[in-house]
């Protein structure tokens, strides 16, 4: 192979050299526009840190962060310090993990399914999740704690949809109509027993579990992030290493199956991994809206729709998202208004727009 | 690499497409597969390739029975352009050539991996579209990417269904001249579905007719596209004479072709009245 790679190069004439140079510039071009993502994600994420009811200024708020980084087991002294560190930093994170897992979620299940309407909760993954989480509110189940029950319960009944797509697998060809199909039937059930639940329960607990299902960042801890960001992080990686099959697929099952992939246990793979990341998330945040819809698409406006370019830029874009979006919420509303209500109606509008906009075809 | 079809069977339920098929292709040349619609060449091509699995009978690839092969090893033995690509969210067209590399690399293409894929755009004459996204060509061009990423594949076995069906005349003869030139030089087997008889006549080294569930003509193409085979096969008359040595078919109209369009209609036009 070596000697063929050398001949290769030599022989190489004028046209196949510049479509060869062509091609560098062009995966340059997606590279720089991920860094410049990163860079809008960290600006966001600084002012980010600034803004919230309780008045601290820029520079302390700036000096608290360096000095704790410097000293992460010095006690938290005052109030401020407090604020900073154990409620500004873990919300800025919970919404940085949460936007980045929700949107890699999304992006790969619009590419699995081919389906530009796809995101994290086609499958039922949300219906699963709010039954799980009524179920423990109404009931009032504690595992330890009534918030560690409420989570469990989420995140266990958040997997039941991909469950019963996996088991029908075995009976049906797991294709992308049949995986979307069983999801709309099992979340219409799960609807069902929601709906049965809050009719009965009394009206404190209603709220409670209202509440639950709009995604809200306000319950953010430093507890729960090492769970959720590694179960991130590695879906993440995992969705990455898998995104050339999802190329393949995305040109048909047929032709993916003669490039040597698998095309059914493939897609179990994938749904499972998309699952588990939108469940961990899900459980810790409620049900944060139309980020996992709306990012992939933007993504693919500035990177185009190679799932090895588009997976890495929705998660940047995703947890850019999700950090401005908390800013708006803080900036607007003394309360912090929850950031599903904010990513839904800043989202729209702005999708809209790019839509109009946007002069390629993407989709 | 040889394929050979032993006593192949193919139903859906209980609709018979093709019986007890046999068939031996073992030298690297062009083959076509003619026949009537819904004669079963596709399904036929699918067996080949683990699309399809036959009702009975065996596939033996370079004497190896295909079940034995997994999806990937056949992968890198055989390539497949299908009828039409359906995709939703589109690459660019090198990216998309690029695919046909995924059986021999891993996660990361190397610089040789895009190396060979620009050689193949080049040699499909796609080397301007080569950055452009695959959804902003016309259905031609498609199937020049797609028979440019099936050689990217670098196979032993080419398998076509139908890569000439929305090309013009000129870029018919082309792919079909370039096909019985890889088969030539790269000494790879290229079995293709066509339905131009005479662009089949002019570059087959070998025409496979299906027809009435089994294999009702196979030979060179003199042998094969005669008066007599082409009326059983489509039920039209023709005449056929001698071009550049090999048969060129030419078709004739005639009363089989009566759409009945005159019995048919329901609504006849109402007629004028004559004085």
């Amino acid at each position: 192979m070596k000697l063929r790679k050398k001949e290769l190069l030599e022989t190489t004439d004028e046209d196949v050299k510049i479509i060869y140079g062509q091609y560098s510039a062009f995966r340059y071009k997606k590279i720089i526009a991920m860094v410049a993502l990163f860079a809008i994600l960290l600006t966001a994420s600084l002012y980010g840190m600034t803004v919230g009811s309780y008045p601290i200024t820029m520079g302390e708020v700036y000096q608290i962060i360096v000095d704790h980084l410097f000293d992460l087991g010095s006690p938290l002294e005052n109030i401020d310090q407090r604020v900073v560190w154990d409620q500004r930093m873990p919300r800025l994170l919970t919404a940085i993990v949460a936007g980045a897992g929700l949107a890699v979620a999304g992006a790969a299940m619009q590419s699995m399914m081919k389906n530009p309407l796809a995101d994290p909760y086609t499958t039922g993954i949300s219906s699963g999740a709010s039954f799980g989480a009524i179920l423990a509110i109404t009931f009032g189940i504690s595992l330890g704690t009534f918030e560690a029950a409420t989570i469990t319960f989420a995140f266990v009944f958040s997997l039941i949809p991909a469950t019963v797509i996996v088991l029908l697998s075995r009976f049906k060809k797991a294709t992308a109509a049949m995986m979307i199909l069983a999801g709309i039937s099992v979340m219409y059930i799960f609807n069902a027993m929601t709906q049965y639940m809050l009719i009965v329960s009394d009206a404190e607990k209603m709220a409670a579990a209202y509440e639950w299902t709009v995604g809200t960042l306000n319950k953010a801890s430093w507890s729960s992030l090492p769970l959720m960001a590694s179960i991130v992080v590695a879906g993440s990686v995992a969705l990455m290493i898998l995104s050339r099959y999802l190329n393949a697929m995305n040109s048909g099952d047929n032709y993916a199956k003669t490039v040597g992939v698998n095309v059914e246990r493939m897609r179990i793979i994938i749904l499972v991994v998309i699952s588990i990341v939108s469940a961990s998330v899900v459980s810790f945040t409620g049900i944060i809206g139309f980020v996992g819809l709306v990012a992939p698409h933007v993504t693919r406006l500035f990177l185009g729709s190679d799932n090895r370019h588009l997976i890495p830029g929705s998660l940047l874009m995703g947890a850019t998202m999700l950090v401005i979006c908390d800013i708006l919420s803080k900036s607007f509303t003394t309360t912090a208004l929850p950031i599903g209500i904010v990513t839904a109606f800043v989202g729209g509008p702005v999708f809209l727009f790019l839509i109009i906009r946007q002069k390629k075809e993407v989709w | 690499m040889e394929i050979k079809l032993e006593n192949l069977s193919f139903s859906y339920g209980s609709v018979p497409i093709f019986n007890d098929i046999n068939l031996v292709i073992d030298k690297p040349e062009l083959v076509c597969i003619l026949g009537p619609n819904g004669a079963g060449k596709s399904t036929l091509m699918h067996c080949m390739n683990k699309l399809q699995t036959p009702t009975s009978g065996t596939v033996y690839l370079d004497g190896k029975d295909l079940k034995s092969y997994s999806l990937k090893e056949l992968a890198k033995l055989v390539s497949f352009v299908p009828h039409s690509e359906d995709t939703t969210f589109s690459m660019s067209v090198l990216d998309t050539v690029l695919m046909g590399r995924m059986p021999h690399t891993g996660t990361i293409m190397s610089q040789e991996d895009v190396l060979i894929a620009a050689e193949n755009i080049k040699l499909l004459g796609m080397q301007e579209f080569a950055m452009q996204g695959f959804d902003e060509l016309s259905a031609g061009q498609h199937q020049k990417v797609m028979i440019a990423r099936s050689l990217t594949q670098e196979p032993q076995v080419m398998l076509l269904d139908e890569p000439t069906a929305n090309l013009d005349v000129k870029y018919q003869m082309l792919v079909m001249r370039l096909l019985r030139d890889v088969a030539k030089l790269k000494g790879i087997t290229v079995i293709t579905i066509c339905h131009d008889l005479n662009v089949t006549s002019m570059y087959a080294d070998r025409v496979v007719m299906l027809y009435d569930h089994h294999i009702y003509a196979d030979g060179s193409p003199a042998e094969v596209l005669t008066k007599d085979n082409i009326k059983i096969l489509y039920g039209i008359d023709c005449q056929i004479f001698d071009v550049q040595g090999r048969p060129h078919i030419a078709l004739l109209d005639g009363d089989e072709l009566d759409s009945h369009l005159g019995d048919n209609m329901v609504r006849k036009p109402q007629e004028k009245e004559t004085e």
